[in-house]
């Protein structure tokens, strides 16, 4: 396996559109990176110019240590599952799987061996003389990750190898993508536009947009530290609540205002300077009590129910419609009167101007509620 | 990868058209291969613009292209609209038949129905209460034109209808419907539903017929030869005549560099004027 | 009212072939009575007659040499052109496309002379490649644009696919890329075969006599002694015809979406 790097490439096409801004990233050996964003964010084309199916506008590509920006994508030794699978229509499985063990000239016997093996592993040992017009959608997908796995490849390049599936198979793949990445110890790009995804499988994730790396980091950092409000929006769903507040000195103290509710965070943690300020709130870290307890009362609107969760939308008293996840028993019918906690240490502030995080905010000692 | 397609397109096609613009300003006739071939510059061409017969035939060849081609536009038109909703076999196999059949039969064809020992066009005109004594087609600079005219129309309306059937397929049905339950007639759910679809593709159409309706050679030759006399003659057919019957091919040169400009700068102007929407349907 | 329109249409289309086939099959006699709208009688004398016609049956020998050859080496040429054209990225690719199509608008009468000459300077007069180069390179902007227009659909990705695996521009043309175009090859090659055996201008230019001359001119050229053979001609005219009738019959579909790809003129 090897390490992949992109070293501040830019992608520009003819006419005029940036898919990739100065992009530097690396995987190191045996990761698993997810590259994750909205269409258009130039998640795709980083594959491509990893894979050397496009050529950087500026900027190199490095597999294995090695300067690969002017070698073909045939010389690179990676491997890539599209997104459309882009089998080969006329060819059976067996000849999809075979096609590129005969272009590196490997002996038949080595060849035979590889594609039992993977049949195998990915059940495919009935379907090897099936052309892929008589495939369902999920054996197409996994005839495409037997081609590259038939390769044994220095790295795998996956474009949204999940997307064209339905619901249920979707998530099983995301457990064998998994567990092919444990049993291989490869070195995996993951590209798909599904933040749940990202978040599951991958070991660190990358957040472009618009050609930008927005952030980087394991899941973990991107969920409790968000750096930007387009990362702390993406990530998460249901999708972070927001509010326009400000931030105010009251006397020695701190208030975070909003229309419906103030905020008392400790003022030696917080970064922000008076003003106004983007606040951010997952729904899973509002808590629901009575009215009266935390920051601000509510008037229940929809409650959706998943599984043993229950996804409840309210209306702020002084306005505003916020997003709770709650897990507890307590009766909630539209139009009960509920109290929401805003707990400080889940707050997330963003400067309205950058849209940069702003450090802090965290509770005052001994205060849990605000 | 391309340089056989375009060494042989380079050779056969390139070379010899700037060989016969160079030719065009030389005399060269083979029969009297004494003369040389000495370099007289545009005087061949002048010649061509004082040949009466040349003139003659430039004004066959516009006539009949104008009539040929408006002809086939809006039969083809009403057909593509008629066979629109048939059962696609019917249409396609009709549309075909005579597209498919080389010029030179239908040619052959249609003189007999006008020319032959009973002619059918003669019982037609006689049915249509036209004319009771036998027509001799041929034999009137006039009526000669019909039977290459008919033929032409005869030979590719149905292929004008083929490519215009396959644009009128791409106007969405809903349109269509929401027209009729409008209150649109038939006409005007045509003229502005269906039309605008199908202009591109009569532009097209417009342009590849007007080409060839120029180019006209094959069908003339067998039907009249150009008769009777000079009176169907294309331009096509003259040059023929100057080059390889009467072998001056300094001046045919000069005669087929007319033709070849004509066309060219017919498919530039024409190329300007409705440019952009060919380009559009490229993409 | 539609059904009648196309109805009558259709009849309009195949009318003056059904009289001369009838004629074809109907005595000489017969002929001079009117025209045959339902035969009566069935004769089989011209197709007798023609069989004496050395000329013609010569010239569906030349026909049939000339246009399989014609289309046997168009279509690769063709083919690997439309390749280069549809997916490589080259400096002078837009002008190679557009002059490709210009030749193709091309009147053919502008070119006949210095043809002659240079196909006489080669001694190719009178000769099978003396046809068949000139037709090649007429063909080739129709299959050029046919394919390419067919190729820009094929999905991007499934040559990626096989670019990665290792496979150089020539095995992809040749493994992955020619078994998809079947289809369109197909079509394109039934358009080149008809063109050549439509073809006019230059087979009575560039032959000198019936061992090599096709068959539109043979037919052309059939001459009877004292009066024009219309029964024989209309014989030879169905034989000719025929074959190539059902060929594009039994390939309608094909055609058809091969000429709406490109949407090229007859």
């Amino acid at each position: 396996m090897a390490s992949i790097r992109l070293e501040r490439v830019s992608k520009t096409y003819p006419n005029g559109h940036a898919a990739l801004v100065d992009v530097d990233l690396e995987v190191a050996d045996g990761e698993l990176v997810v590259l994750v964003g909205p269409s258009g964010c130039g998640k795709s084309t980083a594959l491509r110019v990893a894979a050397g199916l496009e050529a950087p506008s500026a900027g190199r590509v490095w597999i294995g240590g090695r300067d690969v920006t002017a070698v073909a994508a045939g010389e690179r030794d990676v491997a890539m599952v599209f997104q459309s699978y882009a089998l080969y229509p006329h060819k059976s499985v067996r000849q999809n799987l075979d096609f590129s063990m005969r272009m590196r000239r490997v002996p038949r016997a080595e060849r035979e061996r590889r594609i039992g093996r993977v049949a195998a592993r990915l059940g495919l040992e009935r379907i090897l003389e099936r052309r892929p017009a008589e495939l369902s959608g999920g054996q197409r997908q996994r005839v495409a990750l037997g081609r590259a796995l038939v390769r044994e490849p220095q790295a795998f390049l996956l474009d949204e190898p999940l997307s064209n599936l339905d619901a249920r198979l979707r998530v099983d793949m995301r457990a064998e993508l998994a567990r092919l990445h444990r049993d291989l110890a490869a070195t995996i790009v993951h590209v798909t536009h599904d933040q749940e995804e990202a978040m599951t499988l991958g070991e660190r994730i990358v957040v472009l947009r618009e050609g930008h790396i927005e952030q980087v980091g394991r899941p973990d950092e991107l969920w409790r530290r968000p750096a930007t409000e387009f990362v702390a929006d993406f990530i998460g769903s249901p999708g972070m609540n927001w509010f326009d507040v400000r931030v105010e000195e009251v006397g020695e103290a701190v208030a975070i205002r909003a229309d419906a509710f103030e905020l008392r965070p400790d003022p030696a943690a917080l970064a922000a300077r008076p003003g106004p300020v983007r606040l951010g709130i997952r729904p899973h870290d509002l808590s629901i009590g009575d009215p009266g307890t935390g920051a601000s009362n509510a008037r229940v609107e929809v409650v959706q129910s998943v599984g043993g969760t229950r996804i409840v939308w309210a209306l702020l008293e002084g306005g505003g419609r916020v997003c709770a996840l709650d897990s507890g028993d307590r009766a909630l019918a539209s139009g009960a009167a509920v109290g929401l906690a805003f707990p400080c240490e889940r707050l997330h502030l963003f400067d309205p101007g950058s849209h940069r995080r702003i450090e802090g905010p965290a509770c005052i000692p001994g205060n849990a509620t605000p | 990868m391309c340089l056989p397609a375009v060494g042989s397109i380079a050779t056969v096609a390139l070379f010899p058209l700037l060989w016969a613009g160079w030719e065009s300003l030389h005399v060269h006739d083979l029969r009297m291969p004494w003369l040389g071939r000495p370099f007289v510059g545009l005087a061949n061409y002048a010649e061509a613009i004082g040949d009466a017969r040349f003139r003659a035939a430039l004004a066959h060849t516009a006539a009949f292209a104008a009539v040929s081609v408006t002809l086939e536009l809006v039969l083809g038109t009403l057909l593509a609209v008629a066979l629109d909703g048939a059962r696609r076999g019917v249409a396609r196999t009709a549309a075909l038949l005579p597209w498919a059949i080389p010029t030179v039969v239908a040619a052959l064809v249609w003189r007999f129905l006008f020319d032959g020992p009973a002619s059918a066009a003669n019982e037609v005109a006689r049915l249509l209460g036209l004319s009771d004594a036998p027509i001799v087609w041929l034999a009137e600079p006039w009526l000669a034109w019909v039977p290459i005219v008919v033929a032409d129309v005869w030979k590719t309306t149905p292929f004008v209808a083929l490519l215009l059937l396959a644009a009128l397929q791409n106007v969405p049905a809903e349109l269509v419907e929401a027209a009729r339950s409008d209150g649109a007639g038939a006409w005007q759910r045509f003229w502005h539903v269906s039309f605008p679809t199908l202009r591109p593709a009569l532009l097209v159409a417009l342009l590849f017929r007007a080409l060839d309706a120029f180019r006209i050679f094959d069908l003339v030759f067998v039907l009249t030869a150009g008769g009777p006399g000079t009176a169907t003659e294309p331009v096509a057919l003259y040059t023929f005549q100057v080059l390889l019957r009467d072998l001056r091919f300094g001046y045919g040169s000069a005669l087929s560099m007319t033709i070849f400009l004509a066309t060219f700068a017919l498919a530039w102007l024409y190329v300007r004027l409705a440019g952009s929407e060919l380009l559009e349907r490229e993409r | 009212m539609k059904r009648l329109a196309t109805l009558a249409a259709l009849a309009a289309i195949a009318l003056p072939l059904w009289l001369a086939a009838t004629a074809s099959l109907s005595p000489e006699a017969r002929l001079f009575e009117g025209p045959v709208w339902l035969p009566r009688e069935l004769a089989l004398e011209h197709y007798r007659a023609l069989g004496s016609h050395g000329d013609f049956w010569l010239g569906l020998r030349n026909s049939l040499v000339v246009a399989s050859l014609t289309t046997a080496l168009c279509l690769p040429i063709g083919a690997l052109c439309a390749y280069a054209l549809a997916r490589l990225r080259f400096p002078g690719r837009a002008v190679l496309l557009a002059a490709t199509m210009a030749t193709a608008m091309f009147p053919q009468i502008a070119i006949v002379s210095p043809l002659y000459l240079l196909l006489r300077a080669l001694g190719l007069v009178h000769t099978y490649p003396g046809l068949v180069v000139p037709y090649v390179s007429f063909a080739l902007p129709l299959t050029v644009w046919l394919l390419v227009g067919f190729l820009r659909q094929l999905p991007a990705e499934i040559e990626q696919a096989a670019l990665l695996d290792g496979a150089s521009r020539w095995r992809v043309w040749f493994e992955i890329v020619m078994p998809l175009a079947a289809p369109a090859l197909a079509a394109t090659g039934i358009l080149t075969f008809l063109y050549c055996w439509n073809e006019f201008l230059f087979a009575l230019s560039f032959t000198l006599g019936p061992e090599r001359q096709t068959m539109p001119v043979a037919i052309a050229l059939l001459r009877g002694q004292y009066q024009i053979p219309w029964g024989t001609i209309l014989a030879a005219a169905v034989v000719s015809t025929a074959p190539v009738a059902a060929l594009v019959l039994a390939f309608q579909r094909r055609i058809t979406a091969g000429l709406a790809a490109g949407a090229v003129k007859g």
